[in-house]
């Protein structure tokens, strides 16, 4: 992290001096944005704009020991709920079938069709910075100091966070089944 | 998936690879658009005219009188910080001229001048200090300034403030270009790109590495250098060698065999990438779409698929075939013919097969994937993660194992060449050759948004330095308050200190100084005479002498020199 302090603070200095920094987090940027919008064009746009605002900003970015890339995810999930907001479109989630798995067993061993179900129909019921994080933990296999960097929160936060929101889950989903059983489906 | 709620969950998309990925990345294009973001909105400023005008000639004027009138200690200071914040000063010898080359063009068409530099103007590229857009023919004036001896006559510095430090650049040529139209100046459109591509000689220094230039533009509003980024350039070859040059045939010599170096470091790293192949991404297993028609292929049962390894026929034991949606349109009828033969082919870089089925001069195409559903699938998912998790692990390894070998491969290659280029110099040298000079072949490409002096260069270490006290000439001519301009050999920049009771002089071992007397003369401190009044550290008085006549032209300038 150090190293790469040192780098920014070359680049704040001279902002041809970014390009490591920009060589280095373009992919995992892209690839963040690209889960979250399925376009390619688009993602690419949205990438471009988080990095020429990084560097109009980078006079303000001083070191806290967190990565730098922390800093430019916030800045991406900024620029994805901005295009979100502008378009007015519906927030696409990427959902990967492992990650799916795993999210399932987090909260029910039945990993039926029928619970995948109820559990997508629960996370409808989420908050936009709840499902930011279940997004990076099971979709994209973040760590919860990843998480927490990117979050600005701490890692404890970050873990009770997330096992609160699958409690909720749970419960939407318990609530779910039980009117669907009810309503004879 | 499609819920009519906040969220559209959709199931992963097909991953992007590295590389299309990287077909979106331009970092030039983002300090382009940065650097443009900062310059004012709006109608675009009339910039300082780069040739002798009233305002220059204004500004020779006042530095002239500065120079003959010694004044006080206190003016001194004045008029050295008044002369160091000036990027640009009056030609030092304006009886030698730099000619600019002209060119009437039509504006309403696109335009390629041939030549070094080449340059391609857009049509409609130019508007007027109001911004109004030109039409007609307009002059263009262009010119390419080579080394520092064009960088003195043209009274350029090559000084850049990089967050107030100070550095010298070092430049690989200028190009410097301006339209009129009627006498008045036009100015690039707002939005209008011309290209521009030039051709540079730079000496090949002893590490024999190319370094990284940049794009500076001379923002004559801001009195500066601006960092415009990195800059396009390329080695196209060796600097030009005169056959008539008495080095002639050792100097071609070296370009072999450091050519050869070069060939031998690049089939180097092929061998060892051939040897070490990257590790290959497990398959991942396709579910079947329950609304995709599926085929049996019997048939093929004991021709599964597979890779060198095995690992793809393990992977689809049980698997069935589907149809893709990418499959060509096919008549249903097709599944009732008794086909005669059969071939699948994987198409490359996919899930994807080609299935051809053939029953005489008749055939059906068809796009086919091997899919499992159930706990087959589920089965062959954590399998498959079990094997990805080992492919990245075994990727990772395999990248820092070619990172390393490469580097290494770079660090020999480098002794190799810096040793090949001083045994040069030690050869050379016993044989009485003077310095001679190898010279890389640079193309240089740049798309520039505004007209004025374009430079690409690179940023220097700092240099040692000495004081110089009183400097003279044999006749006894002072020169207080006047330039010294200072070049290092193997540098192709040009320093410039103000000469005052404590100047400080960047000195390097061969550098040459000199100094323009007021009747337009050079006096020349040379290289032997210079280094003995650095090591003199009793008296730090420097007498340079002066030579006759003035010149009149760059010959008889580096002729003067010896340059």
């Amino acid at each position: 992290m150090h190293a790469e302090w040192l780098e920014v603070q070359a680049a704040q200095r001279d902002p041809a001096m970014f390009r490591p920094l920009y060589d280095r987090h373009y992919e995992p940027l892209f690839r963040y944005l690209y889960n979250r919008s399925q376009d390619e064009d688009l993602a690419a746009d949205l990438c471009a704009q988080v990095f020429l605002k990084a560097l109009q900003r980078l006079g303000d970015y001083t070191f806290q020991g967190v990565p730098f890339s922390a800093w430019l995810y916030r800045i991406a999930a900024n620029e994805i709920a901005g295009h979100y907001r502008q378009t007015q479109k519906v927030r696409i989630v990427s959902v990967e079938d492992g990650g799916l798995h795993g999210l399932v067993d987090e909260i029910e061993e039945d990993q039926s069709e029928a619970q995948r179900a109820l559990l997508l129909t629960a996370m409808q019921s989420l908050k936009e910075a709840e499902l930011a994080l279940i997004e990076m933990r099971f979709f994209e296999q973040r760590s919860f100091k990843e998480i927490a960097d990117i979050l600005d929160i701490t890692e404890s936060n970050a873990k009770v966070k997330t096992y609160r929101i699958l409690e909720r889950m749970k419960g939407v989903m318990i609530n779910n089944a039980n009117n669907q059983t009810a309503s004879g489906l | 998936m499609r819920m009519n709620n906040q969220y559209d969950f959709r199931k992963s998309p097909r991953p992007l690879s590295s590389e299309d990925i990287a077909r979106h990345k331009d970092f030039d294009a983002l300090l382009r658009q940065h650097g443009s973001g900062k310059r004012r909105a709006g109608i675009v400023q009339m910039r300082r005219l780069m040739y002798t005008g009233a305002a220059l000639a204004a500004a020779a004027i006042a530095l002239l009188l500065v120079f003959r009138t010694p004044g006080t200690t206190g003016d001194a200071r004045q008029q050295t910080a008044a002369w160091e914040k000036q990027i640009i000063t009056p030609p030092p010898l304006p009886q030698i001229e730099l000619p600019y080359q002209q060119q009437t063009l039509p504006t309403a068409q696109v335009t390629s001048l041939e030549g070094n530099p080449h340059i391609t103007i857009p049509a409609d590229a130019f508007m007027d200090a109001a911004g109004n857009t030109v039409s007609g023919d307009v002059e263009l004036r262009f010119r390419k300034l080579d080394d520092f001896v064009d960088f003195f006559l043209a009274g350029i510095k090559l000084t850049h403030d990089s967050a107030n430090v100070k550095r010298q650049l070092e430049s690989a040529g200028m190009v410097e270009i301006y339209a009129e139209q009627n006498g008045q100046r036009v100015f690039l459109a707002p939005g209008k790109i011309v290209q521009l591509s030039f051709e540079s000689n730079i000496e090949l220094v002893s590490n024999g590495k190319v370094p990284a230039f940049y794009e500076y533009f001379l923002d004559t509003d801001k009195n500066a250098w601006v960092n415009q980024g990195l800059s396009s350039t390329e080695v196209i070859g060796q600097g030009d060698l005169n056959p008539s040059d008495p080095m002639y045939e050792q100097k071609q010599a070296l370009y072999d065999a450091l050519a050869q170096m070069a060939a031998r470091t690049d089939e180097a790293k092929q061998q060892w990438t051939n040897s070490n192949p990257a590790p290959a991404a497990p398959a991942k297993p396709q579910k079947s779409d329950p609304d995709q028609p599926t085929i049996e292929l019997d048939f093929l049962a004991n021709a599964v698929p597979q890779t060198a390894d095995g690992q793809k026929a393990k992977l689809y034991q049980g698997a069935i075939w589907q149809i893709s949606p990418r499959s060509p349109a096919y008549d249903q009828r097709a599944f009732g013919v008794t086909w005669q033969s059969a071939k699948l082919t994987q198409i490359a870089a996919s899930e994807d097969y080609e299935l051809v089925l053939s029953h005489g001069t008749t055939s059906l195409r068809l796009i086919v994937n091997p899919v499992l559903t159930g706990s087959a699938y589920e089965q062959a998912l954590g399998q498959w993660r079990a094997a990805y998790a080992d492919y990245e692990r075994a990727l990772a390894d395999w990248k820092k194992r070619s990172d390393e070998a490469f580097a290494d491969m770079d660090r020999q290659a480098e002794k190799d060449r810096a040793a090949a280029i001083k045994n040069r110099e030690a050869s050379w040298a016993e044989s009485g050759a003077s310095q001679p000079k190898l010279l890389m072949k640079l193309r240089h490409e740049m798309t520039i948004d505004r007209l004025g002096l374009w430079a690409v260069a690179q940023p220097l270490p700092s240099t040692p330095t000495m004081a110089a006290g009183r400097i003279t000439d044999q006749f006894g001519n002072a020169y207080e308050q006047r330039v010294a301009y200072i070049v290092h050999p193997g540098q192709n920049t040009l320093h410039q200190v103000m000469i005052s009771g404590k100047s400080r002089i960047p000195i390097a071992p061969g550098s040459t100084l000199w100094a323009v007397h007021p009747n337009g003369k050079i006096a020349v401190l040379r290289p032997s005479d210079l280094q003995q009044a650095a090591s003199n550290v009793t008296s730090n008085k420097l007498v340079l002498e002066l030579k006759e006549p003035a010149p009149v032209s760059k010959e008889e300038l580096r002729r003067i020199l010896q340059l």
